[in-house]
């Protein structure tokens, strides 16, 4: 499992996450909520291994603050929210930059069949830097895919870390990545994702965490969490919270507001 | 059958990394070719066959032809493509840690940086304890050159690197500065140095191969030699840092280590080219840039083939030098600036509006 204890992270002099309590288990998706700067990247950032923080991050059973990058790496994928790359590298390449050896890494089956995965098949040897944001945004995540292929490795589950892996895709491509996702929770892998979209976080998680100026407000099961209250306190808006008939996934429609 | 499919579904993919196999072996028989024009041209018509009819059977070379083989010709070529081979990987290993192919040791000042650790070692060389002088000898040069360029390069680094994120502008414009005050500072030994080495001075602000000698080419082989095999294990790091600082962690590059590991090998190649040729430009951004064109940028193959292309177009540029204003020598630096320059504006245009200036 994914845990954070009594975490805090301060950038400068503002304090961006204060004593945090966070937990994600394999075989879920736990998405991360909250209204802009509440501290969601952030918090996910410092899951990462990338900021300082203090406090305590364990990823299965391991103080993250003791692993060396490369051991990190065998054991989480990262997508950041936007990746610019600095050379005319191709979609392949940066995919395979994902591997464990890098593009030494003779292994070009793999790369292919996560582009393919993706719904990117052919853009092999198209140049990253002409990409479109959303194809850009599909290959990056291609590449953590190459990068934690399957979801459990020697009985420990691999886990991947989404930051807001949804915001530049047209609506088919967010299901095909929040499909994918979800096909690696049920692998046996932890998936925690970073999400402002609150109907395809209540679609597709397990478990919500909902932030608020760097607290955790509340955690738990969709239907407990998206509730009027959380429209209320956290959002700052009157938006009732309903739910479909045929199953119990809530929904907000922003018409309701007009 | 997965894999067969796989394979077939992208050749170009393939394609590109075969071609720069074979960039390497084209850039090998270049290296050759040129290294046997650069030790045939010149005003002494000694010349390769001569050179092994004289090995092989001890004549074919006159007295003075086998002085200007061996001391003159052979020790310019061995540093041609030491320093040509070093100022290509500096340019690569300097445009993957700055995340941009502008980044070169002569334009953003680290050149210029070795340049005053050398002019200081030379003038003020003869204060140290005789016991130290005789300890470090000839590598004075060099160590205050790497020591010069070292502190260039991380004065840079901090100026115009934020939270991994390097602005072009400051790097460029932080560079003139740099670049701009060891100019200064230069200027002030000049004044100070006695004649003799005034002489040796105003060989820095040229930039030429004329000096080589056996003693210049063993004090900057292992400096270069190491830089080069150095920045070739760095090349998955570089790789990785092209995707940004926090990417390069997420696949698992220990990111600061690198950092370091990079730009301890930039002063060193710097350091030692510049400590015994002076300052030579653009080499560090003309080479690289024609081989990621051709070739890709993968910087497992990008180094090695930028040390050959290097040292290729180092001898190439000499020979035109030599031969150009014949009998005199125009400086190598000039014929490089004047070859590179174009280069970098062909860059900087083609990439203008994208580089977030």
């Amino acid at each position: 499992m994914m845990k954070a204890e009594n975490l805090s992270v301060r950038i400068g002099r503002k304090q961006i996450l204060r004593d945090v309590n966070f937990l994600a288990e394999p075989g879920e998706v736990t998405a991360i909520i909250g209204p802009n700067g509440s501290g969601k990247s952030t918090l996910l950032g410092a899951l990462s291994g990338d900021i300082p923080y203090t406090g305590r991050i364990t990823l299965n059973g391991h103080d993250i603050a003791a692993l060396q990058p490369w051991e990190l790496a065998a054991m989480r994928g990262v997508l950041p929210q936007s990746s610019a790359v600095a050379f005319p590298f191709t979609a392949l390449e940066v995919v395979r930059l994902g591997l464990p050896g890098g593009l030494a890494d003779g292994d070009d089956a793999l790369p292919s069949r996560a582009l393919a995965h993706v719904d990117l098949a052919g853009f092999e040897p198209r140049s990253y830097q002409n990409l479109s944001g959303g194809e850009q945004q599909r290959v990056q995540l291609a590449r953590v895919l190459a990068q934690v292929w399957s979801a459990v490795r020697r009985d420990r589950p691999r886990w991947l870390l989404l930051d807001e892996p949804v915001a530049s895709l047209d609506i088919a491509h967010q299901f095909t990545v929040l499909r994918i996702a979800r096909e690696f929770a049920d692998q046996g892998g932890g998936v925690v994702v970073v999400m402002h979209d609150l109907n395809l976080t209540a679609l597709f998680a397990d478990k919500v965490c909902v932030l608020s100026n760097g607290e955790v407000w509340r955690t738990g099961a969709v239907s407990d969490v998206m509730t009027d209250e959380v429209m209320r306190q956290v959002y700052g808006i009157d938006l009732p919270v309903s739910t479909l008939p045929a199953t119990d996934v809530p929904f907000v429609l922003p018409q309701a507001l007009v | 059958m997965t894999l067969a499919l796989d394979n077939g579904a992208h050749p170009s993919a393939a394609a590109r990394r075969s071609r720069a196999a074979w960039v390497t072996l084209a850039l090998v028989g270049l290296l050759a070719v040129t290294s046997v024009a650069s030790i045939s041209v010149g005003a002494s018509e000694a010349s390769l066959k001569m050179a092994v009819s004289d090995l092989l059977h001890g004549r074919g070379l006159s007295d003075l032809n086998r002085i200007v083989l061996w001391d003159i010709r052979l020790p310019r070529l061995a540093m041609g493509i030491l320093v040509g081979a070093a100022l290509a990987v500096s340019g690569v290993v300097m445009q993957g840690l700055f995340r941009n192919p502008l980044a070169d040791p002569g334009i953003v000042g680290v050149s210029a940086g070795a340049g005053l650790g050398a002019i200081t070692a030379i003038v003020f060389g003869n204060l140290l304890p005789a016991a130290v002088l005789a300890w470090v000898g000839s590598g004075l040069v060099a160590v205050a050159a790497f020591l010069g360029g070292w502190a260039s390069v991380l004065i840079l680094y901090r100026v115009s690197t934020r939270q991994g994120q390097t602005s072009v502008a400051t790097m460029l414009l932080a560079g003139i500065a740099l670049a701009a005050l060891s100019g200064a500072v230069s200027g002030v030994m000049v004044y100070i140095a006695d004649d003799q080495q005034l002489r040796d001075l105003t060989f820095w602000g040229m930039g030429s191969l004329a000096g080589a000698t056996w003693t210049k080419v063993a004090t900057a082989a292992p400096l270069i030699l190491a830089s080069i095999l150095c920045a070739q294990r760095l090349a998955r790091a570089l790789n990785g840092l092209a995707m940004g600082e926090a990417v390069a962690h997420h696949i698992g590059i220990p990111v600061q280590r690198s950092k370091n590991i990079a730009i301890l090998t930039v002063a060193a190649a710097t350091g030692a080219a510049v400590a015994v040729s002076g300052g030579i430009g653009f080499i560090g951004i003309v080479v690289p840039h024609l081989l990621r064109l051709g070739a890709g940028p993968d910087h497992h193959r990008l180094l090695m083939n930028s040390a050959l292309l290097g040292a290729a177009l180092l001898l190439a540029a000499d020979m035109i030098g030599r031969v150009i204003v014949a009998p005199a020598e125009l400086p190598i630096g000039i014929v490089t600036a004047i070859l590179g320059a174009p280069v970098f504006f062909w860059i900087l245009l083609r990439r203008h509006g994208s580089m977030g200036m």
